[in-house]
């Protein structure tokens, strides 16, 4: 277990690494078709949402220092009903890493690799993925730690949108009215999922309880705000008319750009955000092994590494078309909502009213 | 077990390099121009360099121009692409022009194929030729051989013209949000093809997609001064400030704007009256004034005074040009919609711009002139 | 771990641990010498039979003059030196002539002389170029160590020569090149300890290390990993490190040799182990990080500016090195669009008539630079400049106009073969040329794409990679900010004032307190 304690700086980053990922791109057009130009709005919104649920989990691991989700599950349901719910949560971690590789897939196939087959663009990201989990959260955390500046460079890059940027795209503020903007932040939810992960990761984390929860808020409050500078920055860069046609929109901003030095920022960005990409992906992918580890009482995570790879690589070729992949990103979103953002509240609850807690629960 | 899988990937790498396009297998665009046929069909120009010379970079370049005709702008690079040796790619294209018939149709159903392909280049200059596109396309230059040819050159002639504020800096992509906008229109660069060289003679205006128009040469730096452009590296004009000096060229003064600022305000009066004002306050280095008269404060302030009025003249007569095409490039419509929601809800805008109150003043600092006086 | 330790060992004693087990391997059933009470020509015999017919085996008799004993010489004659036999041994025999008995020679000869009484240790001695001496007393013996001196002279190491600073290198004696150590860690702490590798061959080799400083969890590591090595034979410095490091099938190394020892002493102080060899002038470190490979002796007697920049450059060359070819394969076959204007077409007419796709082209010229570095290293001198002249620049040049390669790839490869070649250590040089060859096939099947992965991987491993459990890539994973200041960069002096902390070093601060007159 020595190997695999992370700080709760690095835990941090694991967040923030998982957070930003597949959604960024096309974040500004999904909130864009809910709430009109007001969808940063909601993005704020979501936010602060979100925070309850990281409340809410973070609460939940406090009451079993040292126990992943898949542990805690049996010791507050039951062995059987824990069980169950241990198989559902692994089979939906695992499907989130799958549309992780489809919305990712289909996003790589439409902007650089146009003729490659699908299947070799999957795999590649599963195989990155089954050699990086096949390590130990220290090390993943680690590496996550040392692409983190790689967020600078993206964010250059958009802020070089401000040369031609139309402020007054954004007014009149609150112009769809507050139901849709409330609304509109359950998407936004979708595009800030990943603070989940720290249902598992906060086992392995050492710190004080209150710096755990210090670093996840941090960690969601940060994301939100980049995602927000990232929506409001393709809001005035695009007519509100144009972001209708515009589902990449982040992406279509940037390969106006042309530095001297170098044109098409765009391909740039991409080669950049597939890191991001890799990064929740691996994330939920180790989630899903720890699950698949606790089911079949596994020594290792390790040996289900490449099983749990292969798995998503095989879901993940099924959708191949556009519409297909959006029935499947609508389901596996709501989906999502429901385990990450609102189950966390609900395991605290049972916990809380069947008293289930560890004893001399504080870890150091 | 888990070795083996681990070394799938090298088997993967063996297997083919699907989306390779390789740089010496295409022939770049790096001009293209759009006419509309008499029956309503779409002739694509293009202007594509080629290489002749074995060593590299010493060699000519030779530009070949090839045309096609199609029913749509892509059927017809379809069709060019038939025509030439090479895969056709136009994602290093500088300049796209088009006629002036064509512009006065909808662009947008032209543009489409730029903004729907990745790799295309939205950075390209946009252009309205006079006459015909392909005209300016296939215009031989007496530039000397090393030029890389007409895209080039379009590209750097229109980059000097905004460096000069005779036209507004636009390309295929900073036009989009303007299509799309209800409430701002744009201009793009005028072009005309003398035979042997292409001159930018003003900008056209246009409305939603359409061409409505232009403004000419000198006059188009006000309307660049109007849209608010801050600086750009020599914004100049010549202006006609008296008419009591014996020699005509004494008659006048040339000012280099250092800067620009504008004050841009609609207001909308209780019966729901529209108004605008674009105040604009330049400070400007005066650059050629042969009668040399410019050691007291009191002759720069006669001076001051002669420029603003000669330049506020100008603006109203840009603007009032700009509301009978019904174009609205500076974007009051925006400002409405931004500022008077409820009003501008109400509008129909395209009927009601032109009858708007719109005002214009232009108040001039000298604050150079030179290193005489 | 003991932390006092004894003094330490000469070598002459022949008291390592090592020794122990090799006694233990030759002890045959056969009782001493003692208790048979044999008399000396049996005993000569007996001791001369493990080295059945070796003819370098000498015995030399001598009839003392006096009271007429015997003593017998015995030695390999190829490894000892004949001169110190004669002066050190023969004359103070026959000079103190009247009554010359052991006694007397005793008492006047010196400190390497020993009396011995382990017959076992006799092959073991004989191949330590000592002589023997059997006299009619059997129960004993004497040794002395005559080694012949076939150590080199003291000399700058060419691979990794430097502009400023010390210029003596290691040489193949290990206790030259230990006194090389000592000169400048002139610590009671600094403790060697002798180890002895190689059922056969023998190999001598010492670790070193400052006791106060370097973990005690790594020196014991170091130790048992050494001790572990069984082998007939440990010919190279190479052979150990194989041995020795916990990843074998990584490609980067994962210890650092040098020949430096002015470099070893200040890894030591940093709390690092070196290893040190008989027989070869490589020293090891360990444990060692990424960083510690890009570090040059040079940087420090610079002005710390300066140092930085290069360092920083060391470091940039390692991304260009690896990722320059694929990154231009990506670009001229995949993502031209990333090329401005301006320079498009001055590529595209470079590469217009090239019958190659990039990939061939880049694999042709990058094993053209290898196969002349090869030929180059082989070569004596003299000849070595002129493959460079035909490599170089008759291949570069023909090869463009013959339209094989374009101008363009002959950059890149040029770039790219001098950025590997900056690397201070060699051993990280070979392994960064060795990497572009996946890089540039990723890049060629999959574009930036294909890249981006392949760094990934590359991070991924570098981040998992330890060496005697401390980690390799620290201190960027794990972060360490404080460590940066001799990593990218190089800070002054007196502002190195902690160790690295994946050392783990016993005392963390350096007590760079240099500047204690500057007040201000």
């Amino acid at each position: 277990m020595n190997n695999h304690t992370i700080t709760h700086r690095q835990l941090f980053f694991l967040i923030v690494q998982t957070q930003i990922g597949v959604g960024v791109l096309s974040l500004p057009y999904s909130l864009f078709v809910k709430a009109k130009i007001d969808g940063w709005i909601s993005l704020l919104l979501a936010g602060v949402f979100v925070q309850f649920s990281i409340l809410a989990m973070w609460k939940l691991c406090d009451r079993f220092p040292q126990n992943t989700l898949f542990d805690i599950l049996p010791k507050i349901m039951g062995k059987h009903l824990g069980f169950i719910f241990k198989f559902i949560y692994t089979l939906h971690f695992s499907i989130v890493s799958a549309l992780i590789l489809i919305l990712y897939n289909s996003i790589v196939g439409k902007w650089i690799l146009f003729e490659t087959p699908s299947w070799v663009i999957i795999f590649v990201m599963a195989f990155a993925g089954a050699y990086f989990i096949s390590s130990t959260p220290r090390e993943i955390a680690r590496f996550f730690v040392l692409v983190t500046p790689l967020f600078f460079i993206l964010f250059g890059l958009i802020i070089y949108a401000y040369t031609d940027v139309h402020f007054l795209y954004i007014f009149p503020i609150g112009q769809t009215g507050i139901m849709t903007i409330i609304k509109g932040s359950s998407d936004a939810v979708v595009a800030l999922l990943g603070f989940d992960a720290a249902l598992v990761f906060l086992a392995y984390t050492t710190g004080t309880p209150a710096k755990k929860l210090k670093v996840i808020s941090f960690a969601s409050f940060c994301v939100t705000v980049m995602y927000t500078f990232i929506v409001f920055t393709t809001y005035i860069f695009f007519n509100p008319m144009e972001i209708v046609i515009v589902p990449e929109p982040v992406l279509y901003m940037l390969k106006a750009f042309s530095f001297s030095i170098v044109e098409r920022t765009d391909l740039i960005f991409l080669s950049l955000w597939i890191i991001s990409v890799a990064t929740s992906f691996i994330s939920y992918l180790f989630v899903a092994a720890k699950g698949i580890q606790s089911i079949l009482k596994l020594h290792h995570h390790q040996s289900a590494a490449v099983y749990i790879a292969l798995f998503c690589a095989l879901v993940a070729i099924i959708p191949n078309e556009k519409l297909e992949i959006v029935t499947w990103n609508k389901y596996i979103s709501l989906v999502s909502i429901l385990f990450s953002g609102i189950s966390p509240i609900i395991l605290l609850l049972i916990s809380v009213l069947r008293k289930k807690q560890e004893k001399g629960a504080t870890a150091t | 077990m888990n070795k083996f899988i681990y070394t799938l990937p090298a088997l993967l790498l063996l297997t083919g390099c699907w989306d390779q396009t390789n740089l010496n297998e295409t022939k770049l665009i790096t001009a293209g121009g759009i006419d509309y046929t008499k029956k309503g069909k779409v002739t694509s120009t293009v202007s594509v360099p080629q290489a002749v010379a074995a060593e590299a970079g010493k060699g000519n370049i030779v530009n070949q121009v090839f045309a096609a005709t199609g029913n749509t702008a892509r059927q017809s690079r379809l069709r060019l692409d038939l025509k030439v040796a090479e895969r056709l790619d136009a994602s290093k294209n500088q300049v796209l022009v088009f006629g002036e018939e064509t512009a006065k149709t909808d662009i947008y159903n032209l543009l489409d194929i730029f903004y729907r392909d990745p790799k295309s280049s939205l950075n390209a200059k946009l252009a309205v030729a006079k006459g015909k596109a392909s005209d300016v396309i296939s215009t031989t230059f007496e530039e000397p051989k090393k030029s890389t040819g007409v895209g080039e050159y379009l590209r750097d002639s229109i980059k000097s013209a905004e460096e000069g504020a005779t036209v507004p800096a636009e390309n295929i992509q900073t036009i989009c949000p303007l299509m799309f906008d209800p409430g701002q229109d744009f201009a793009l660069p005028y072009l005309e093809s003398t035979g042997k060289a292409v001159k930018v003679i003003g900008v056209a205006l246009f409305q939603e997609h359409q061409m409505v128009g232009s403004i000419k040469e000198p006059l188009s730096v006000i309307y660049t001064m109007l849209t608010g452009e801050p600086h750009t590296i020599s914004m100049s004009t010549t202006k006609k400030i008296s008419n009591n000096q014996k020699e005509n060229l004494l008659n006048y003064v040339t000012i280099k704007v250092e800067k620009n600022k504008r004050k841009f305000d609609v207001y909308v009066s209780s019966r729901d009256k529209i108004s605008a004002k674009i105040k604009l306050n330049v400070k400007i280095i005066i650059t050629e004034y042969p009668p040399d008269n410019l050691s007291t404060p009191s002759e720069i302030k006669k001076i001051e005074k002669k420029i603003s009025k000669k330049l506020t003249e100008d603006a109203q007569k840009v603007i009032d040009k700009l509301q009978k095409m019904n174009s609205d490039p500076f974007g009051v419509g925006r400002q409405l919609m931004a500022y008077h929601y409820p009003t501008w809800e109400k509008l129909n805008w395209k009927e009601e711009y032109p009858k708007i109150d719109f005002k214009a003043s232009v108040d001039v600092e000298v604050i150079g002139h030179g290193i005489i006086e | 771990m003991t932390f006092f330790k004894k003094p330490k060992k000469l070598i002459q004693e022949q008291e390592s641990p090592k020794q122990k087990v090799t006694s233990q391997e030759n002890s045959s059933p056969e009782k001493s010498p003692k208790e048979q009470n044999l008399s000396l020509d049996e005993l000569l015999i007996k001791v001369k039979e493990p080295f059945s017919s070796t003819e370098d085996l000498m015995t030399h008799s001598i009839e003392l003059p006096n009271d007429h004993n015997k003593i017998v010489l015995l030695y390999i004659d190829s490894i000892i030196d004949k001169q110190i036999v004669q002066s050190m041994i023969l004359n103070p025999l026959f000079e103190t002539a009247n009554e010359i008995n052991f006694e007397s020679f005793r008492k006047m000869a010196s400190i390497d002389l020993k009396k011995q009484t382990d017959f076992n240790q006799v092959k073991e001695l004989l191949l330590q170029s000592n002589t023997l001496i059997f006299t009619e007393d059997t129960t004993s013996f004497f040794s002395m160590v005559t080694p012949v001196n076939t150590k080199r002279d003291i000399t700058e190491p060419d691979n990794e020569a430097i502009i400023r600073g010390a210029h003596d290198g290691f040489i193949e004696n290990l206790s030259i090149n230990l006194a090389l150590i000592r000169k400048r860690l002139k610590t009671p702490k600094l403790t060697i300890k002798y180890f002895r590798v190689g059922k056969e061959t023998h190999t001598n080799i010492a670790i070193a290390y400052v006791d106060n400083i370097a973990d005690p969890e790594h020196v014991k590591e170091v130790e048992k990993r050494i001790k572990s090595i069984e082998a007939d034979a440990i010919h190279a410095p190479g052979n150990i490190e194989e041995s020795i490091e916990d990843k074998p099938f990584s490609f980067f190394p994962q210890i650092l040799s040098t020949e430096r020892p002015d470099r070893v002493a200040a890894n030591l102080m940093e709390g690092r182990i070196a290893l040190v060899y008989d027989t070869s002038p490589t020293a090891h470190l360990m444990p060692v990080n990424f960083f510690s490979f890009y570090q040059s002796v040079d940087d420090y007697n610079k002005r710390w500016q300066i140092g930085s920049f290069f360092r920083f450059i060391r470091l940039f060359s390692f991304f260009i090195a690896i990722g320059l070819p694929a990154v231009y394969i990506a670009i001229v076959s995949f993502h031209f669009e990333v090329i401005p204007f301006g320079l498009i077409l001055l590529i595209k007419s470079s590469l217009e008539d090239i019958p190659y796709p990039p990939l061939f082209e880049a694999l042709l010229m990058e094993l053209t630079i290898e196969l002349i570095r090869e030929a180059s290293i082989r070569l004596p001198t003299r000849i070595g400049s002129t493959i460079a002249i035909v490599g170089g620049l008759v291949i570069g040049d023909a090869v463009v106009k013959a339209g094989l390669v374009s101008n363009l790839m002959i950059i890149v490869v040029a770039i790219t073969a001098i950025a590997a070649y900056i690397v201070p250590s060699n051993e990280m040089s070979a392994a960064v040329r060795i990497l572009r060859f996946p890089f540039m096939i990723a890049a060629a099947t999959l574009g930036f794409f294909g890249i981006v992965f392949g760094f990934m991987i590359l991070l991924f491993h570098l981040c998992r990679l330890y060496t005697f459990g401390s980690p390799y890539f620290a201190p960027l994973a794990p972060l360490n900010l404080a460590d940066l200041k001799d990593a990218f960069i190089r800070a002054p002096f007196w502002k190195q004032n902690t160790r690295p902390k994946e050392v783990h070093a016993q005392k963390m601060d350096t007590t760079n307190h240099t500047r204690k007159w500057d007040n201000s």
